[in-house]
């Protein structure tokens, strides 16, 4: 069964069908999400069946047919009720120490060597490179509009592809600063373990340390209008010699 | 007029909810931990060790390159 599970859970750094588990991971913010919550989801299976099977016990052996009077002597018990009180109080303490330990190490924006600036808009994403200028001594900026289905190539993610993408060096420490120019939207690449919601007026940033080459998608994650779900995001992780022909280029 | 107390003519049956309940909690968290366990071994450490060997053998292939 768990082989099936581990054929048909999305194993690419894009979205699948009937995709049930994560993406594979590319920064450590991931690899840190991913372990917890497989360490919850160990705890949570363990608390399913316990719960699981004394509901139904009790359904077998209270129902009225079988114990008629049951409810006579089974109507209180303060022991019983501190029990099942306290124990989900602390497993959720349990639960949460870790996650708030991950939450603020994820929050942290560690010396970034370069800074992208993406804003949304109704509806597509403009980035800006301001550490780096092109051959007309302007900041590198592009907009990146979605690709629309009728003019994907072969093999292009259906509301996915984009026509221009965001290319970073991999093993970089690399700083998102995040706004939008009209309404709320949000910047997300589940890949990289990021999402952050772009204000208008405001600069909120993320940080992304991208472990490997490849290519992450990523879509407006905050309802944005009609088209919020025609502005994706398409990241793509490449050594740095390809980074810098890629600034040259520009 | 006190009447004199009754012994029953058998045991009370008593403790019957506790025995019930132990027995419950054990099967319930023996089949928790089961799954759990199943989940972990089955599941989790597999892709673990899948993205481990990933990246070890990515270091290796970028050793090489750089001709270390």
């Amino acid at each position: 069964m768990f082989f099936l599970i581990n054929k048909l859970v999305m194993n690419f750094d894009a979205p699948s069908p009937w995709g049930i588990y994560f993406q594979d991971s590319a920064t450590p913010q991931m690899e840190g999400l991913n372990e917890l919550h497989d360490n919850i989801m160990y705890y949570l299976v363990v608390i399913l069946f316990a719960v699981g099977w004394i509901l139904l016990s009790i359904v077998i052996n209270y129902v009225s047919t079988k114990s008629p009077i049951s409810h006579k002597y089974l109507n209180h018990g303060t022991l019983i009720e501190l029990i099942w009180t306290i124990t989900p109080a602390v497993i959720l303490i349990l639960i949460a120490f870790p996650s708030f330990k991950l939450l603020y190490l994820m929050d942290e924006v560690s010396d970034p060597s370069m800074s992208v600036l993406a804003e949304g808009h109704q509806w597509y994403w403009s980035y800006q490179y301001p550490d780096f200028l092109d051959s007309n001594d302007q900041f590198i900026e592009f907009d990146s509009y979605i690709v629309p289905e009728s003019d994907l190539d072969e093999g292009g993610l259906r509301m996915l592809e984009v026509d221009n993408r965001v290319v970073l060096p991999e093993l970089t420490h690399v700083r998102f600063i995040i706004t939008a120019g009209d309404v709320i939207h949000s910047f997300a690449a589940p890949a990289l373990g990021i999402k952050c919601d772009a204000y208008p007026g405001r600069l909120n940033q993320v940080s992304v340390f991208i472990n490997r080459e490849g290519v992450f998608y990523g879509q407006c994650s905050e309802i944005c209008g009609i088209l919020h779900s025609s502005m994706p995001i398409v990241i793509e992780s490449v050594s740095l010699e390809k980074f810098l022909i890629w600034l040259k280029e520009q | 007029m006190a009447s004199a107390a009754v012994a029953p003519a058998f045991k009370p049956i008593t403790g019957m909810l506790r025995r019930g309940l132990i027995l419950d909690l054990s099967i319930g968290l023996g089949l928790g931990f089961v799954f759990g366990n199943a989940f972990w071994y089955g599941y989790h450490m597999p892709r673990v060790n899948a993205r481990d060997a990933y990246y070890r053998k990515l270091e290796e292939a970028r050793a090489a390159r750089q001709g270390n």
